[in-house]
């Protein structure tokens, strides 16, 4: 089961990409993207980019990661963390808004 | 703890030989978030969580629930195309990026790229299928389909091979050298493998244990079975000469992904009533299993066995290490890391050996 990290570039480095995501600043190997920009949006599986998502979505992986984290903590009541999933436009947490363009 | 979790393989080692090994998974068990959701949530919710082989899980998501509530579903037809392509593409990865890397090989990465992208660009309907595995024939085997398709045996693997210019060539020459010249204490025991079984077959030998514990360490009459592209192709007279050959089955298990890669091999099946569902996806590494109960219109029960909790078991294939006879710590880490490649695993791993 291959869980994907949602993670934002922050500074391109050739065929790599310092990126920023829920677990702190990591260096991720871009070659099966070819060129990416600071803001974007990776999905990243071992320390590699395996494809460009959008901010909504990155905000959707990583509720659906709050909540697993949560299952792994213990705790059964991660609700909240699904607000968005079904029917409604989701809605991105404050440190997303705006997205950063450079 | 990164949210992916993590595989931690812990080789037990006198000094001489390796006498025990220790698996531990943090990998956390996601499917604990669907009870209470409803089946349209479930569906959308997985392959979020599990984002890289995304179009698998969400063909097996879907195939389980709507057979629980008994109604077909289109779409289920075009996944089949995509959830083919991901685990071609998954195959690619290890099989250009990370044995080259871990044999000391150069990376063909231009190749990979573009591969990649053909195999996104066919898995939406576009693109020539034949022309790109013609391709893939040509290059990574340096053969054309009908010459590969010839090969029944490990020697004519290698004849074939040295007469072209295949890009695996000598990664093949390397992981063959590399495994008749380990040295194991006693006989090679062959492991046990999943059988290659219908949603059908799985309700019926796998339903009554299905659980949270069978999630996490799946097992069938006591004993941890293999899954993946050598137990779909185990029987093939090819791959019966390499077991034969080398029991480890660390050339095996490459030449097996080669061949589930080439002749992209699928299958999907789902069965299910009584508001329960249950779905088999063949993916790169294995089978992938998914059981829904609805009631009352939410999920009231949900499991997820991935490939990952078969093959790395703790008394499963990685117990093949024992008995190894290894006097330096290095070259038995080596040894450890073209085992656990081999093996295929879909998280982050971490070796240790332990003297004692």
């Amino acid at each position: 089961m291959c869980i994907g990290i949602p993670v934002q570039v922050t500074e391109v480095d050739g065929m790599f990409a310092w990126c920023e995501g829920r677990n702190g600043r990591v260096r991720i190997n871009t070659l099966l993207l070819g060129e990416v920009l600071p803001g974007d949006w990776l999905l990243t599986f071992m320390d590699s980019a395996r494809e460009a998502i959008d901010p909504v979505r990155a905000a959707m992986v990583n509720s659906a990661l709050d909540a697993l984290d949560r299952v792994a903590a213990g705790e059964t009541y991660f609700d909240d963390c699904f607000i968005d999933l079904i029917g409604r436009e989701p809605r991105l947490p404050d440190f997303l808004q705006p997205v950063r363009e450079e | 703890m990164p949210d992916a979790g993590k595989l931690n393989l812990r080789i037990l080692w006198d000094g001489k030989t390796v006498y025990g090994v220790e698996v531990k998974s943090t990998r956390p068990p996601a499917y604990r978030l669907l009870p209470g959701r409803s089946p349209d949530e479930a569906v959308q919710l997985i392959p979020l969580l599990y984002g890289v082989c995304g179009k698998a899980q969400r063909a097996a998501a879907l195939a389980a629930v709507s057979s629980a509530q008994g109604r077909d579903v289109p779409q289920l037809e075009e996944l089949e195309q995509g959830v083919l392509c991901e685990a071609m593409q998954e195959h690619l990865w290890r099989l250009l990026l990370d044995w080259p890397k871990l044999l000391g090989f150069p990376l063909p990465e231009a190749q990979f790229v573009r591969w990649h992208a053909a195999l996104n660009a066919l898995a939406t309907g576009h693109g020539d299928a034949e022309n790109l595995l013609a391709e893939l024939h040509r290059a990574l085997l340096g053969m054309t389909a009908e010459e590969w398709r010839r090969v029944d045996t490990q020697a004519k693997l290698f004849e074939c091979l040295k007469a072209g210019d295949g890009l695996l060539a000598p990664i093949l020459k390397a992981l063959e050298y590399r495994e008749i010249h380990l040295d194991f204490a006693g006989e090679q025991a062959q492991g046990d493998f999943l059988p290659r079984w219908t949603a059908s077959d799985v309700s019926r030998n796998l339903a009554a244990q299905l659980g949270g514990a069978f999630a996490a360490l799946p097992q069938l009459d006591g004993k941890p079975l293999e899954t993946g592209a050598l137990a779909r192709t185990r029987h093939m007279p090819l791959l019966r000469d390499a077991l034969r050959r080398a029991p480890t089955g660390l050339l095996a298990r490459l030449i097996a992904r080669l061949v589930d890669l080439l002749d992209s091999v699928s299958a999907r099946g789902r069965i299910g009533h009584d508001g329960r569902g249950l779905s088999v996806v063949q993916t790169a590494r294995g089978m992938l299993l998914h059981h829904v109960r609805i009631e009352s219109g939410r999920v009231a029960e949900y499991w997820i066995v991935a490939p990952t909790e078969w093959n790395f078991h703790p008394q499963g294939a990685l117990t093949g290490l024992i008995g190894l006879r290894e006097g330096n710590a290095a070259r038995l880490m080596e040894t450890a890391q073209l085992f656990v490649l081999s093996l295929d695993p879909c998280v982050e791993f971490e070796i240790e050996v332990i003297h004692a």
